[in-house]
């Protein structure tokens, strides 16, 4: 599986989070315009959410969120961080080459 | 806001921008109900924290702030593009503030302009609140570290002011302290104007 694949069903694994009322986008900046193009000339297809870095046997995995007011943000962070290993685990990604950073960028209500 | 929390901050985009997108812009969003989506600015972080303070504004500004800009449309209307200014400056992403968790290979943060918008919604649910600039002092890189809150506000005319602080303290300390694991030790809340309310003021 690619890593664009594989950001894309991350994303769509962080949707499902409870407490994780949106994603956003985890790429720097010039490459995340980039790569909205790009899924804008692939129809079929969009861009993942996630950063996938890879670097010799390590990975980082890097993703956006907002969570829900209602609920403690540590609570929903640390839900997205096993849902996100659990998901790289099934894919053949785990151990401790393995990475997974988490970050609220907004705390809001459920529009 | 201090010269410590300048430097705390991302660098200043444009004065008109916020994430890219121009205040104008975001202001006729918000116009139009933000509807149709657009992407841009839901996507960003940013943009959603101003949109969120700047419809707060709005809806003192049809209230209590417009009933004190018909009597003096200078100083209020001055007051108004400050405090606008202000959020537009707090919603850059700023620290990151680690949250623990026990798992060496997870690293869990929150922005500091995520706690700046906690604060800023903490304040606004106040009634005869409004809240004017946030900061924040101590190790803010330390997961659950003390940190001292310090906000400036505006208050209805009439109020105790010594209850509103207290008050803006206990909500304050309660929405860090939930959303982001930091010890908040003080929270100073400088009350440095007042404002009449309108007819359908809270």
């Amino acid at each position: 599986m690619s890593d664009d694949a594989l950001s894309r069903e991350l994303t769509d694994v962080l949707r499902r989070v409870a407490g994780v009322v949106d994603v956003f986008d985890a790429h720097p900046v010039v490459e995340g315009a980039v790569r909205v193009v790009a899924a804008g000339l692939d129809l079929a297809g969009s861009t993942g959410l996630v950063e996938i870095e890879r670097s010799g046997a390590s990975v980082s995995v890097t993703a956006h969120v907002a969570t829900a007011l209602d609920t403690p943000t540590p609570e929903t962070l640390a839900g997205a961080a096993d849902a996100l290993r659990e998901h790289l685990a099934s894919a053949g990604l785990s151990g401790d080459d393995v990475v997974v950073a988490v970050s609220a960028r907004l705390v809001d209500a459920p529009r | 806001m201090s010269t410590d929390d300048h430097l705390s901050l991302d660098p200043p985009e444009p004065d008109d921008t916020v994430d890219g997108v121009s205040v104008d812009r975001l202001s006729d969003y918000l116009d139009a109900g933000r509807t149709p989506r657009d992407a841009t600015i839901e996507g960003s972080a940013a943009c959603r924290l101003y949109l969120q303070s700047l419809a707060r504004v709005r809806e003192l500004s049809r209230a209590s702030l417009e009933h004190e800009a018909a009597r003096r449309p200078d100083r209020d209307g001055a007051w108004i593009d400050g405090l606008l200014d202000s959020i537009r400056r707090e919603v850059v992403r700023g620290r990151e503030i680690p949250i623990s968790h026990p798992d060496a290979g997870v690293r869990l943060s929150v922005t500091e302009a995520a706690a700046r918008g906690l604060v800023r919604r903490a304040g606004d649910a106040q009634p005869g609140v409004v809240l004017g600039s946030t900061s924040f002092e101590g190790d803010l890189s330390t997961a659950g570290a003390d940190v001292a809150v310090r906000v400036t506000a505006a208050a209805r005319y009439g109020l105790d002011l010594g209850a509103v602080a207290d008050e803006l303290r206990a909500r304050i300390t309660e929405a860090l302290t939930r959303h982001t694991g930091l010890t908040v030790t003080r929270v100073d809340v400088l009350v440095d104007d007042v404002f009449v309310a309108g007819e359908d003021d809270r």
